[in-house]
């Protein structure tokens, strides 16, 4: 099934045109098109906010089995890539045990970039860069990280709001003070 | 360009390259980074910070992030699980095998004096002699009263539906209220604030990013008004509702192309460019306080308001309307010596909104600098036709 089209629309659009037959798809078929979309989106995010890799992937169908089950009751879902998201939160917030998971990213990460490498000068600069920019990220608050990584995911602030649970205001704060730590680190 | 120095705040530059909406605040800004060296530095140090980031996360954060463990499973057999355990237990399915079953008599027994049992209540409540309206409620005036001598069920059917009809009034009136207050003082008029009303029926009015001035003339004018709540949220990003169509804009500090092209007909660049500019605002402001008011108050609902709030809705309603036409005349008469040629008939577009944010979007590009793929003779041809389509539309609807 040609799946492009989610990206244009939203799932709930054609949900109910599934449900009543007139699309030539069923809505499993539409669910299954979503999840092999968006699951390792959903599955990056869920690491980001410290679900290990097991119970992530694990979270991940639980999150898309909750979206066939609300779309078959009839939900009215405008957004599904930020509905699953939240969903796969709320999980992953249940689920967490503890930062561990973050804390062990941070480290490895940090490991990489500090490795010594024959690489040339602009390799050298950039990894520079990028170490003080991974520090100045760690430094940030989990909220402050959420907002930037989700971000740059591509959603806007309504939809971030929507995922974290926060108003659209607190989410333009979170980035500003995200973005001007970042910015302080780089150019100060 | 509220710091004591004259320059654009980082809030304010971190809206210009995030919010991607060209308000009338970020094209001023925009014309203001254009032309000042420290605002312009400090604008691409902040894009270079986003970008550093989104690189960050490209080349660090996602090839560090573990791989799903297994592969990953297909979702359908668990989907048909979740089917047939929830068929299992479906109420339906309940009810559906319990009438084929082979029931005892007493059981069949039991379900026939519940039917009956059923009828009778209806018949009780339908036939009951209704309580006298208390003085305080206004009378629902289009819906007959008369109770017919047919069937209990008709009865409480024609009852029912006419419940909400008198309740509904006094709440309305609340908001109709607050409408016109917020009129009153024109914070309908592009201020972000929102009303809304809460499923207890409480009004909201909601604002973002209001000054504290602002914020207590709006508290002031709702004050007297019962069952309204104010809330405020301090915020450099505008509300998503008027952004959420719009463009990204990209900052050029070069000069405007067009500049160069409208200069015989536009001397004086920033004068007339502010001029349009305006007139767009304002247009784009009537249009959509007519469209919140058409969203909160559709014809059903009007039909149900009392005649005082009717009469307040269409005074408000004609007030944006005769701006929004007068508006729409005078950016007409400004760009006239800017088309080429002599426009088409516009085509009357519905959605007026939708006429005034196309214009919107071409006056951006001229004269607000905001990016495009297109040629600046197709640019222009679209603001001819947009700007026609616009004044067909208000014709139209006059």
């Amino acid at each position: 099934m040609d799946t492009r089209f989610l990206k244009l629309a939203s799932v709930g659009e054609f949900a109910n045109e599934a449900r009543s037959g007139k699309l030539k798809v069923t809505l499993q078929e539409l669910v299954a098109a979503t999840y092999e979309e968006l699951r390792d989106d959903v599955f990056r995010y869920l690491i980001l906010i410290g679900v290990g890799p097991d119970e992530a992937q694990e979270l991940c169908q639980e999150a898309f089995l909750r979206l066939y089950a609300a779309l078959r009751k009839g939900q009215q879902i405008d957004n599904t890539r930020a509905w699953v998201f939240t969903v796969a939160r709320n999980c992953g917030f249940s689920a967490r045990a503890s930062q561990a998971t973050l804390a062990a990213f941070d480290t490895a990460v940090e490991e990489q970039l500090c490795s010594p490498s024959p690489s040339p000068e602009k390799v050298l600069l950039d990894r520079e860069r990028m170490l003080r920019l991974h520090r100045a990220v760690s430094s940030l608050s989990h909220q402050q990280r959420q907002c930037l990584h989700l971000r740059v995911e591509g959603f806007r602030y309504r939809e971030i709001a929507e995922i974290l649970g926060v108003g659209s205001s607190t989410v333009g704060e979170f980035l500003q003070r995200a973005i001007t730590r970042l910015r302080k680190e780089l150019y100060d | 360009m509220t710091e004591m120095n004259g320059h654009a705040e980082f809030e304010q530059l971190l809206l210009l390259i995030d919010a991607s909406a060209p308000t009338r605040a970020t094209r001023s800004l925009r014309r203001h980074v254009a032309a000042c060296w420290k605002c312009r530095t400090r604008l691409e140090e902040l894009e270079e910070t986003v970008r550093e980031f989104a690189r960050y996360h490209e080349k660090v954060v996602l090839p560090n992030l573990p791989p799903a463990p297994q592969a990953w499973p297909d979702l359908r057999r668990r989907m048909q699980e979740a089917d047939q355990s929830s068929q299992m237990f479906g109420l339906w399915t309940r009810v559906s095998s319990y009438f084929s079953m082979p029931a005892p008599l007493a059981r069949r027994l039991l379900l026939g004096i519940l039917v009956v049992g059923c009828c009778a209540l209806a018949f009780t409540i339908a036939t009951r002699k209704k309580p006298a309206e208390s003085p305080a409620v206004k009378p629902a005036a289009p819906v007959s009263r008369a109770v017919s001598p047919a069937s209990p069920l008709e009865h409480i059917s024609k009852i029912v539906p006419a419940l909400p009809k008198l309740d509904k009034p006094s709440l309305a009136d609340s908001e109709v209220q607050v409408f016109g207050v917020l009129h009153e003082i024109e914070a309908d008029l592009g201020d972000p604030v929102e009303v809304s009303r809460t499923a207890s029926g409480e009004i909201k009015v909601v604002g973002t990013g209001v000054s504290a001035a602002r914020q207590e003339e709006i508290r002031g004018a709702v004050r007297a008004i019962p069952n309204v709540n104010t809330e405020w949220h301090d915020s450099p990003v505008r509300p998503e509702s008027r952004l959420r169509n719009a463009k990204s804009v990209s900052l050029e500090a070069a000069r405007n192309p067009f500049e160069g092209i409208l200069q015989p007909v536009a001397p004086d660049w920033e004068s007339f460019s502010n001029r349009v500019l305006d007139e767009s605002d304002a247009i784009l402001a009537r249009a959509h306080a007519l469209r919140t008011l058409e969203e909160h108050f559709p014809d059903q609902r009007r039909a149900r308001l009392a005649p005082e709030d009717q009469n307040t809705l269409d005074q408000i309603l004609s007030a944006h309307f005769i701006a929004f036409g007068s508006h729409v005349r005078t950016l007409g008469a400004i760009l006239a010596p800017v088309f080429p040629s002599r426009p088409e008939p516009g085509q009357a577009h519905p959605d007026m909104l939708a006429a005034a944010q196309r214009v919107d979007r071409v006056v951006s590009i001229i004269f607000g600098g905001a990016a495009t793929t297109e040629t600046p003779s197709q640019v222009l041809a679209d603001l001819s036709q947009a700007a026609a389509d616009l004044n067909a539309a208000v014709e139209a609807k006059r």
